[in-house]
């Protein structure tokens, strides 16, 4: 399924050095986690922190040299930990995890602000790993145009389906709402399947 | 009621808004807050005309309309909206002009339209150019519109339609 998304990055490490990855997705959807497997896999430290809270990213975080080496096989990349997509930020919604007003209200505005540097960054990158929690429903307007701006900005995606490891997942389910992407499921938080992409990208640069 | 909006005067007729403020504008803002509190003030008054006089203060006293707060109790502020005091300048007779002039954005602003008051927004065109469209509607409540416009359709082709994969990479 992701022969494709594979070959563009082929051609494009032909050309450069280093590919930069963005790894986007709506807030609480495990995109740091994931950042953070990836990185510590590859690089041997996190990225960010993470959180149930929602927005806990409320800004970019970058890790450049990330090197994956497999089956004699290198690519190096910089990683791009987005800030989660959303079309409303919403203060009260932080209320119930104990924040004042205060706090609310300004992680509300930071998170706001995370949300525009997501959309700005997607110009600064060459190929986009797209989170979606697979316990959730997919169809969600948030996805729909975050794929959407993805493609009108000609950003090849790999739709990554995360969140494997919990009972109420269901990957079928993303991969019929997004038929026209390349595909994988996941769990960042176990580590799950992610072997599996890592030795499909080697081997298609291979 | 209309207001306006050069020197604030409420106008008086339909006719004086027709002809243009003495001042030389002719251009009135609508003032609801006015009109909703002139209309409540005129039931209060009916209310209090209709209604009999109590016979002595202590029997008013006696049957209080609402129960008495007590000490310890502290009283309540009155609910506030981060809007209320931009539409207390902006409405009630006072000249919008002057805080349509020193309403501006900061560095610190998130958003790109603000909402002034009902129906009339600031709007950063410059922010607006490279960045997607966020409304802020209250203090920590933000709406974004992401440049992109969704056409129900992903890489040409209807979603969840099963068809096969789209052409890209």
């Amino acid at each position: 399924m992701i022969h494709r998304f594979l070959s563009w990055l082929k051609r494009v490490l032909l050309k450069k050095k280093s590919v930069v990855l963005g790894i986007y997705g709506s807030p609480n959807v495990g995109k740091t986690t994931l950042a953070n497997r990836i990185s510590v896999d590859l690089v041997g430290e996190p990225m960010g922190a993470v959180s149930p809270v929602p927005h806990e990213t409320r800004v970019v975080h970058r890790k450049d040299k990330v090197t994956l080496k497999l089956h004699g096989y290198s690519l190096t990349m910089s990683l791009l930990d987005m800030p989660g997509i959303a079309v409303k930020v919403d203060y009260r919604d932080f209320l119930e995890y104990g924040f004042s007003k205060d706090d609310a209200q300004k992680r509300a505005r930071e998170a706001t602000r995370g949300v525009v540097d997501a959309v700005r960054h997607m110009d600064k990158v060459d190929a986009a790993l797209f989170i979606i929690d697979a316990t959730e429903d997919p169809y969600t307007q948030a996805n729909i145009t975050i794929l959407g701006n993805m493609e009108a900005r000609n950003i090849p995606v790999l739709v990554v389906a995360n969140k494997i490891d919990l009972p109420a997942a269901n990957t079928t389910r993303v991969k019929e709402a997004f038929p026209g992407y390349d595909f994988v499921e996941v769990s960042a938080m176990t580590g799950e399947n992610l072997e599996r992409l890592y030795k499909e990208i080697v081997q298609k640069l291979s | 009621m209309h207001n306006c909006v050069r020197c604030g005067r409420a106008s008086a007729s339909l006719e004086e808004i027709n002809q243009g403020c003495p001042c030389g504008s002719k251009v009135f803002v609508f003032n609801k807050e006015a009109v909703q509190n002139s209309a409540e003030q005129e039931k209060k008054m009916e209310q209090a005309a209709s209604s009999p006089a109590p016979q002595s203060p202590l029997q008013q006293y006696e049957m209080p309309a609402q129960p008495m707060p007590s000490a310890s109790e502290e009283p309540k502020a009155a609910p506030q909206s981060p809007h209320a005091e931009k539409k207390e300048e902006a409405g009630g007779g006072k000249a919008p002009e002057s805080y349509f002039a020193r309403t501006t954005f900061t560095s610190e602003d998130v958003e790109n339209i603000k909402i002034l008051r009902e129906g009339v927004f600031l709007v950063d065109i410059k922010a607006l150019s490279n960045n997607p469209v966020v409304l802020k509607d209250e203090e920590g409540i933000y709406y974004v519109k992401l440049p992109f416009e969704d056409s129900g359709k992903i890489r040409g082709k209807p979603i969840g339609d099963g068809n096969g994969k789209n052409e890209g990479f």
